[in-house]
């Protein structure tokens, strides 16, 4: 397969997402289906990544750090993700009674990003902070549309695969939360040289960050 | 051809979009953060040749204009006839207009590479025919009201604006020793932004307040610490009804956040001013037309300011 038609097959998989279409290399599967579902899932990533880069300005992090703070924050991604997917094919599996196809899940789960390739648009101000809900659970819909015909089931038991995935994967990030952030402050200061000034706790509670007293004149 | 249109619509509205939180990003980057934060006290600020106004006015005010602003300078005529009649009966206060609250630094619409596009738009804001052109500028400043109100933009924007308050108020001889109390006023947009400074100005240990005129108000962090926030509004003015719709926090699905707090402890007063629309002919800067007991909507803000000064 070509760049360019790895490109056109990428795309065409985007749109098909978005309009709740099955990809059809999914329904048709064949050896080149996970090429367009990774390229999905890493055009996804790297939307997510532009959107995300006002945290590192506001960190005052640029040039290598801020890459290698990217990467940081990638592998972090990566990470929860496979959480989520892991949370769904466990829901999967409970709700199928084993029949599941573990690669196809893994495969469904990549095309359902999607939507998330518009999470470049997290930067519009204020805004962005509820398109970045919106896109997700965008995705979760387009999620339960693909795991439908994936796995030969109802609308219904799929939506109640793709929530019970969802609040799976919710339970294990709250408990695995404090070391990761501990993990992960502790990384991110190794990449980029800085203690972060704004947390994802700051982010959602609106919090404001600056550490402003009053100081006393000068003599 | 319609959905060209609308596709080149969107596409100017994305790219003013993420143009808006660059300039206080950048204007953040390029100051050690100590700096920052000691500009913000009186040592810093204090210019050359400025002292402080003795006896010191009973309260300080500054003035923050609407979202058709261009600059801190060339205030409307409109508005400096409210801010003139206020100061008239009140002469124990003292008021500021010289802070342009769409930009870091004070720096206006007309004091940059891109001046000559603005003043083009400045002028068709006066010809009825082309004004929907000049509506690029209230585009341009609404985008920065979502920037105030961002919580990711917000704390670092409110700050540079925050330190031209300071300024200005110092500019009016304001003693930093003695704190006298300080109200800012913002119309419309100006609102959100008088509202996210004032965190800054309280930990200064400066008493703050908020009158929003028709304001569109978020559920700013600042409400912790503002002493009392007066949102004046038309029964006309749908523009003011964005706040609560635009901003979860104040939905009343968020009963703990920062304006539900804030109105339970009774620091939030809203009150209805009289039949004013949010801009235009009718709005609360309008002289010609008059309320069913014969005042001018000017004179109705004129009043409701005054009653909110003297408390």
């Amino acid at each position: 397969m070509s760049v360019l038609e790895l490109l056109s097959a990428v795309l065409a998989a985007v749109g098909d997402v978005w309009a709740f279409r099955a990809p059809a290399r999914l329904t048709h599967p064949h050896d080149a289906v996970w090429a367009p579902a990774i390229g999905v899932a890493v055009l996804a990533g790297l939307s997510m990544m532009l959107g995300n880069v006002v945290v590192f300005a506001i960190n005052r992090v640029s040039g290598l750090r801020m890459l290698a703070g990217m990467a940081l924050g990638a592998v972090f991604m990566a990470v929860l993700r496979m959480l989520s997917a892991t949370a769904i094919a466990l829901a999967a599996w409970g709700i199928t009674r084993g029949g599941i196809d573990g690669e196809m899940i893994a495969i469904t789960y990549l095309f359902a990003l999607a939507p998330l390739v518009l999470s470049f648009l997290v930067f519009v101000p204020h805004l962005g902070l509820g398109i970045a809900r919106l896109l997700e659970i965008w995705s979760v819909l387009a999620l339960v549309a693909l795991l439908s015909p994936v796995l030969g089931v109802g609308r219904w038991p799929a939506l109640a695969i793709a929530v019970g995935g969802w609040f799976l994967s919710q339970l294990l990030s709250r408990l695995l939360a404090r070391p990761l952030v501990a993990v992960g402050s502790r990384v991110w200061t190794l990449a980029t040289g800085h203690a972060t000034l704004l947390t994802a706790q700051d982010i959602l509670t609106g919090a404001t960050f600056v550490p402003l007293e009053r100081q006393e004149r000068r003599p | 051809m319609i959905a060209m249109l609308l596709a080149g619509l969107l596409a100017l509205l994305l790219a003013f979009a993420f143009l808006a939180p660059l300039e206080s990003m950048r204007w953040w980057a390029r100051r050690a953060e100590d700096r920052v934060l000691g500009e913000l006290t009186r040592a810093d600020i204090e210019p050359d040749g400025v002292t402080p106004l003795s006896p010191q006015p009973r309260r300080f005010v500054v003035y923050l204009s609407g979202i058709g602003a261009v600059d801190g300078s060339t205030s409307s005529r409109r508005e400096r006839a409210v801010l003139d009649a206020v100061a008239e009966q009140l002469p124990d206060v003292a008021i500021a207009a010289d802070v342009f609250p769409y930009a870091v630094e004070n720096r206006g619409l007309t004091q940059r590479a891109s001046m000559w596009f603005w003043k083009v738009l400045r002028r068709l804001q006066r010809i009825p025919v082309a004004k929907v052109a000049s509506y690029l500028i209230n585009l341009r400043n609404a985008l920065r009201v979502l920037v105030s109100a961002d919580p990711r933009y917000g704390p670092t924007y409110n700050l540079a604006v925050a330190q031209e308050i300071a300024s200005s108020l110092t500019r009016h001889g304001y003693d930093w020793e003695a704190r006298p109390p300080v109200t800012v006023i913002g119309y419309s947009g100006g609102g959100q932004i008088a509202l996210g400074c004032s965190w800054y100005l309280a930990a200064l240990g400066v008493p703050i307040s908020v009158i929003s005129i028709g304001g569109v108000l978020s559920d700013d962090p600042a409400l912790q610490r503002v002493q009392h926030v007066w949102h004046l509004y038309g029964s006309k003015d749908r523009t003011h009804m964005l706040g609560p719709l635009v901003f979860p926090g104040r939905w009343p699905t968020a009963p703990l956040s920062d304006w539900h707090k804030a109105k339970h402890a009774g620091r939030i007063t809203l009150r209805t001013i009289g039949p004013m629309k949010h801009m235009g002919g009718r709005d609360y800067f309008d002289r010609h037309h008059l309320d069913a007991a014969g005042t001018s909507y000017r004179q109705l803000t004129v009043d409701a300011l005054v009653e909110a000064l003297s408390q």
